[in-house]
């Protein structure tokens, strides 16, 4: 008898103590009103050490800005693959609980994603008061939850632009195309006078680039409802104009259909087969790496419109640094992603050599080191100032799929096939519609037209 | 009673020398196996969670025309490439065992290299050379003004893949029958010699016959490697992403079931109709090629 009371007395205050610790730990996830000022300057200066996931090379140093002014955290960086192989780790870690970082990077693309398996925090409570006012206007409304939220720190963005060779359309007599009219007129014009050279090339395995385009022509391919309900358009108004222009670009045989991101296609801009690349911000570093005979023949200017004289474009790329969920110091995570992307001694580190991307800190967008930058590449034109104005217009209100995966994939097998094999890129579109719509359904969400 | 202890003995002493081996066959091959057939059962929705289902996602794998077609596609790729591979790893190793070329053992090294090489690394250079445009066969048909091989169109791809995998493979293949030949023993080919054979005689009619345990051995080998292709077309989504998509092969389809589609349950179905699919035609080939050899036994 005896043994069996003392028993029951350490089983009963294990399992008291094991209830507390489970509500201790989640405290912070549940955390609704918000810690004072005095309670995350105590959390900054108390020795912590955070894990971040990202693939952003050399980003000690910004690590290192960090710890000049918060010495007690103690910042752990691992690579753990880059794109598709870091987010499986994600999502192990998602499903079995365990062993995952602090902050991870998150492409803007993949938040509702994350935020559907219930991945991500909400920094709200941590973050500064004007954290709105730290970023591009758009890149807010990216990081915000359906509830408010905010689910990740904007890092680096990808509004789209045209870059295009001033030597080849000199040759031919082209003037840069204001409107996709005048691009289309362009690409006839170009290819009849030299069947080797396109005006552009539209890689049949590039849904970000599609999706980017559709973005500025209008598209908003999911509307979320509520957390299981959402309005599915993959082939609204928006993107049945973009599907249609380069099906019937492509099947004329204007513009080329090559797959990108092969040693072909690179070989495509070194040898001056293509004379336009629409791509985004952080395109003109990438294509002055892939193309260097070429250099110095280049330019960049904003994408042609669908009505002259408007000024709308969209996005392509760009990630995040998200604090998880499951993270027991979410305010050091909150305020290190907080830091890194928009203080100015890191930002700066973020927006030049070796790392050269597009912040999304409006602080770093509006330095004047950042846009003073004249690369050789692009013949001395000051290509960031050309990229800053047109995050200005990027469009506000887009927002991504809670599987964003399985969307990209469909693309691949509907519109991409479509315009590989030049068939009908619209009705691909609506076989796009139709097989997300299913997947959703199949998924238990409902889905609301 | 003393002779049962020592029997006892000898049969725990066995046991012990055989633990080592149990104990990580079962941590990293039976109990993933047990997992995911018990995973297969389940069907887990991004809204909803998780419901027992029952043998749901197998009827939906048997009904799958994309899992077949991949399946179907992989058998072609078998019954394509397979025989071409063994040849020429049979071919190589009795040249080289003839001992009438020079330099037999660094040729044997040249041929076997391939293998060493990663798959990744493999198909990437291949495909360096596979370019449609810059492409080295595309940059030789230019300069000799022959037409380019459009090695990525909708009937070239598979070739295409096939000659990576013996590039790859057949090096490794030949190693077998080589070291098979090597364990002959060399008293039949003298006793062919005084009867006035030639060394083309020996091969065919010495060597060839006796190799026949060593290249069924090779075949189940090829059975389970064809119909698990993966690496090599996965590496070669971005040079023909829409001939090679998600489907292509069972195991990518796999692959993308449960790390694209977020379904690991049908994932695993499809695993398991996979492992059975594997399993039915290596019996199969065994089957056959004890048929042909009680045929041909009794034949004499």
């Amino acid at each position: 008898m005896h043994n069996i009371s003392r028993f029951k007395k350490v089983v009963g205050a294990s399992l008291t103590a094991g209830l507390v610790l489970l509500s201790l730990g989640q405290m912070p996830a549940n955390a609704a009103t918000a810690p004072t000022a005095a309670q995350i300057a105590k959390a900054m200066n108390t020795p912590t050490t955070i894990k971040f996931w990202t693939w952003v090379g050399g980003i000690d140093a910004e690590v290192k800005a960090f710890n000049a002014k918060y010495p007690k955290i103690k910042v752990v960086v691992q690579n753990v693959g880059q794109g598709g192989a870091h987010y499986q780790k994600l999502r192990a870690g998602a499903a079995s609980g365990k062993g995952l970082p602090d902050v991870a990077q998150v492409e803007f693309q993949y938040i509702p994603t994350f935020n559907q398996i219930g991945l991500l925090a909400d920094i709200k409570p941590y973050v500064s008061k004007d954290f709105n006012k730290k970023f591009a206007d758009w890149t807010i409304s990216q990081v915000t939850g359906p509830k408010g939220e905010i689910l990740a720190v904007p890092q680096d963005t990808g509004p789209m632009g045209m870059l295009y060779r001033k030597d080849i359309f000199t040759k031919y007599g082209i003037s840069v195309p204001k409107t996709w009219d005048e691009f289309a007129a362009a690409a006839k014009k170009l290819n009849a006078a030299d069947p080797n050279v396109y005006l552009t090339n539209f890689a049949p395995n590039e849904a970000g680039a599609f999706n980017g385009l559709a973005w500025q022509a209008g598209t908003r391919p999911f509307i979320p409802k509520s957390a299981s309900n959402y309005k599915i358009n993959l082939n609204d108004a928006g993107a049945a104009k973009v599907a249609k222009y380069w099906g019937d670009l492509v099947t004329s045989g204007a513009v080329s259909a090559d797959p990108a991101w092969n040693n072909d296609w690179y070989a495509g801009f070194n040898n001056g087969k293509y004379a336009t690349w629409l791509t985004a911000a952080w395109g003109p570093l990438f294509l002055a790496g892939q193309a260097k005979d070429t250099s110095g023949k280049w330019a960049a200017a904003p994408l042609p419109q669908w009505k002259a004289g408007q000024n709308v474009s969209g996005n392509w790329g760009g990630s995040t640094s998200a604090v998880m969920k499951a993270s027991k110091n979410q305010i050091a995570a909150a305020v290190f992603a907080e830091f890194i992307n928009s203080d100015p001694s890191s930002t700066s580190i973020l927006s030049s050599a070796p790392q050269f991307l597009f912040p999304a800190a409006t602080a770093a967008l509006s330095s004047e080191k950042f846009i003073a930058d004249k690369p050789a590449f692009f013949d001395g034109q000051q290509v960031n100032k050309v990229f800053t104005s047109i995050n200005e217009t990027v469009a506000k209100d887009f927002s991504w799929s809670p599987f964003q995966d399985q969307v990209y994939q469909e693309w691949q097998n509907t519109v991409g096939k479509a315009i590989a094999t030049k068939g009908d890129v619209t009705a691909a579109l609506t076989a796009l519609q139709d097989n997300v719509v299913k997947y959703a359904i199949a998924q238990g969400f409902t889905v609301s037209k | 009673m003393e002779s049962l202890k020592k029997k006892t003995n000898k049969e725990s002493i066995g046991l012990l020398f055989v633990i080592p081996f149990l104990v990580f066959f079962v941590i990293s091959i039976v109990a993933p196996l047990v997992y995911s057939g018990y995973l297969s059962f389940f069907k887990k929705r991004l809204v909803g969670g998780s419901s027992f289902v029952g043998l749901t996602n197998y009827v939906q794998a048997i009904q799958d025309q994309e899992f077949w077609a991949g399946l179907k596609r992989v058998g072609l790729f078998f019954l394509m490439q397979v025989p071409l591979m063994l040849l020429l790893a049979l071919i190589f190793a009795l040249i080289i065992d003839s001992g009438r070329i020079r330099f037999s053992k660094f040729v044997r090294v040249l041929i076997f290299v391939p293998y060493a090489v990663p798959a990744v690394v493999a198909t990437l250079m291949w495909g360096y050379l596979y370019g449609p445009n810059y492409g080295l066969f595309a940059q030789l048909s230019e300069y000799l003004h022959t037409p380019k091989i459009q090695f990525f169109s909708e009937t070239m791809t598979l070739p295409s893949i096939a000659n990576i995998v013996t590039w790859e493979f057949v090096g490794y293949n030949m190693v077998i029958l080589y070291a098979a030949i090597k364990g002959f023993s060399t008293e039949l080919y003298e006793a062919a010699e005084v009867d006035g054979a030639g060394s083309w005689r020996i091969a065919w009619s010495i060597k060839v016959p006796q190799l026949r345990p060593a290249i069924f051995l090779c075949l189940i080998f090829s059975v389970i490697g064809s119909f698990q292709l993966y690496v090599e077309p996965t590496q070669m989504l971005n040079l023909a992403p829409t001939i090679i998509n998600n489907t292509y092969t069972p195991n990518m389809y796999a692959y993308n079931q449960a790390f694209v589609s977020q379904d690991i349950n049908y994932a695993a179905a499809v695993s398991f109709m996979l492992g059975l699919v594997v399993f039915l035609v290596s019996i199969l080939v065994t089957v056959m090629a004890r048929r042909a050899q009680q045929y041909e036994k009794g034949v004499k």
